[in-house]
């Protein structure tokens, strides 16, 4: 469970994040929706620890997130971050990275290890690419690698930074089963910050809508519809509801 | 994913045997024909575990790749070697001191200018300064230099303790570089993978710079430019591979060479040894099996 208690955050004297406050459960999928510039990122940057100067408290399990040692927290959270650097490195073996904060020096990788990897590689329809160095890979492939290597890390609290970019319908999929997977034993958190209000709307358990770095609207998929689009995204759209379950569907026009 | 099976290792490492048989008879060969002692064998080893070390490295930062013996961070060494010994005459471990110094601080200066222009502009520099004063200076002559280029494996003075000493450093510096491969190698994706293994990011990128500098000051010092461009440069393909068996099949590729350049250049003299080192190294950035710019 991770407590957010009064969370401001200033970053060369501007106000990115203020009076935040928030319970995130496990075993629950959040989604972060804003405009850009509304703070999403540095949510996810603070939960991740890359902030160590911030007011109010972020506690993970009731431990206060800055008493976590740098190890202690790659074992507890993983943050997507940017792509990986190097070309070369084949998915299999870039992969297999993802254990590295549970392994000691030389310590071989564990059977568990490999099944885990071998789950992320099935789940992101990844087996064919395995031999594949990364640089060969297309944007959507490499996108699909990367948060595998996030999965494949297996930590409590999932912090995913606009995972959408770049992932074709198949790969959103994907994703989208692989949280649910990730989420369903009750223990783990993931939160996922984004633009794709479709995505979100179908995925998540929780939406918060954030603005000037405030939480200003929470609650389930409904709270999506045409009067909050307008209201934070300054557009008209039309919102439908998906047949299959009764989520919104936002669609918008190009002349509105 | 699987392990290797034994059958798949024995396979791999199959060649390994064979090219080992050869890095023997040359050796036997230099022992027999060319007046190399044992220190100088200690350091004709120590150089080719320098090339490892060294391409190990290489791997882990991006922009900075393989430079080479005639130009790059090991010209610099051996221009450092050059110039400390013309000034130190003729006090060596001065000298091995100046060439590591050398090598350290083009490294952290290329850091800090970038590896684009700037850096290639200093580096530039550098060695114009160092050629200018290689010519005009009237106490360095032909033998001196020659002398130089050949390495110190091949010069019988010394101390016996200095090759047994380089080549453990070399493998205790090895050792360290293989026990961190798993950090080493996520060092490679940058910052934010690197920052998951728990240890400080400034701290190994400083010691990843400093190791890089002694593995291309050990190669200058012990072969000088016997080396080609095969040892701190590369041969194609063993940049983008990782196995064990790759890498022990390149130490040995390494090993043959140079072994067989310091049999060639007892033969037929230094320079020419030079020249066919640097032709038989080069011709395979010929072959079009680059798949980058640096392999």
């Amino acid at each position: 469970m991770i407590d957010i208690i009064d969370l401001g955050l200033k970053i060369g004297g501007v106000e990115i994040l203020s009076k935040i406050s928030l319970t995130l459960h496990g075993g629950e999928i959040v989604g972060l929706l804003g405009a850009g510039g509304s703070g999403k990122s540095a949510l996810l940057r603070s939960i991740a620890g890359e902030y160590r100067r911030f007011d109010g408290e972020i506690l993970i399990d009731a431990r206060p997130l800055l008493s976590f040692s740098r190890r202690e927290l790659a074992r507890t959270i993983t943050f997507h971050a940017g792509p990986p650097e190097n070309p070369e490195e084949t998915v299999g073996e870039f992969l297999k990275l993802a254990r590295a904060p549970f392994k000691k020096m030389l310590d071989p990788l564990s059977d568990y290890d490999l099944q885990l990897v071998d789950e992320c590689l099935a789940g992101f329809g990844l087996e064919e690419k395995l031999d594949m160095p990364l640089g060969t890979l297309s944007g959507a492939f490499l996108q699909r690698a990367m948060l595998a290597f996030c999965f494949a890390r297996n930590t409590d609290v999932l912090l995913l930074d606009e995972p959408t970019a770049g992932l074709d319908i198949r790969s959103l999929v994907l994703l989208q089963k692989m949280l649910y997977r990730h989420v369903i034993g009750g223990k783990k958190t993931a939160i996922v910050g984004s633009n794709d209000l479709n995505f979100i709307a179908q995925t998540a358990d929780r939406i918060i809508i954030l603005e000037g770095g405030t939480p200003v609207m929470m609650g389930g998929a409904e709270i999506i519809d045409t009067d909050t689009v307008k209201r934070f995204f300054g557009i008209d759209v039309f919102v439908s509801k998906n047949v299959y379950n009764g989520k919104p569907n936002v669609h918008f026009f190009p002349e509105n | 994913m699987t392990r290797a099976s034994n059958k798949t290792l024995f396979a791999e490492y199959g060649s390994s045997v064979l090219l080992g048989v050869l890095c023997l008879s040359v050796a036997a060969l230099n022992g027999a024909f060319s007046g190399i002692n044992a220190r100088g064998f200690f350091m004709l080893f120590a150089a080719s575990v320098c090339a490892v070390l060294y391409w190990r490295l290489v791997k882990t930062e991006n922009g900075f790749g393989g430079g080479y013996i005639q130009s790059g961070e090991g010209a610099i060494a051996l221009l450092g070697i050059l110039i400390a010994i013309s000034f130190l005459l003729p006090h060596r471990l001065l000298a091995v001191a100046c060439c590591l110094g050398a090598s350290l601080a083009y490294g952290f200066l290329m850091r800090l200018f970038g590896p684009g222009a700037w850096g290639g502009i200093f580096m530039n520099l550098c060695a114009i300064a160092a050629g200018w004063y290689v010519t005009v200076s009237a106490d360095v002559s032909h033998s001196f230099i020659e002398g130089i280029i050949s390495g110190y494996s091949r010069n019988a003075a010394g101390y016996p303790w200095e090759g047994p000493a380089y080549l453990l450093l070399c493998f205790a510096l090895y050792a360290a570089a293989l026990a961190l491969r798993r950090e080493l190698r996520l060092f490679a994706h940058g910052q934010g993978f690197f920052l998951i293994t728990g240890l400080g990011y400034g701290g190994l990128r400083a010691a990843i710079i400093a190791v890089r500098a002694f593995a291309v000051s050990g190669i200058a010092l012990f072969v000088g430019l016997l080396a080609g461009t095969v040892v701190i440069g590369r041969s194609s393909g063993i940049r983008g591979e990782k196995t064990a068996a790759v890498e022990l099949k390149g130490f040995l590729w390494v090993t043959l060479f140079l072994q067989a350049m310091v049999f060639v250049s007892s033969v037929l003299g230094t320079v020419p040894a030079v020249i066919l080192a640097a032709a038989i190294s080069c011709a395979p950035n010929f072959f079009p099996r680059r798949d980058y710019a640096h392999d």
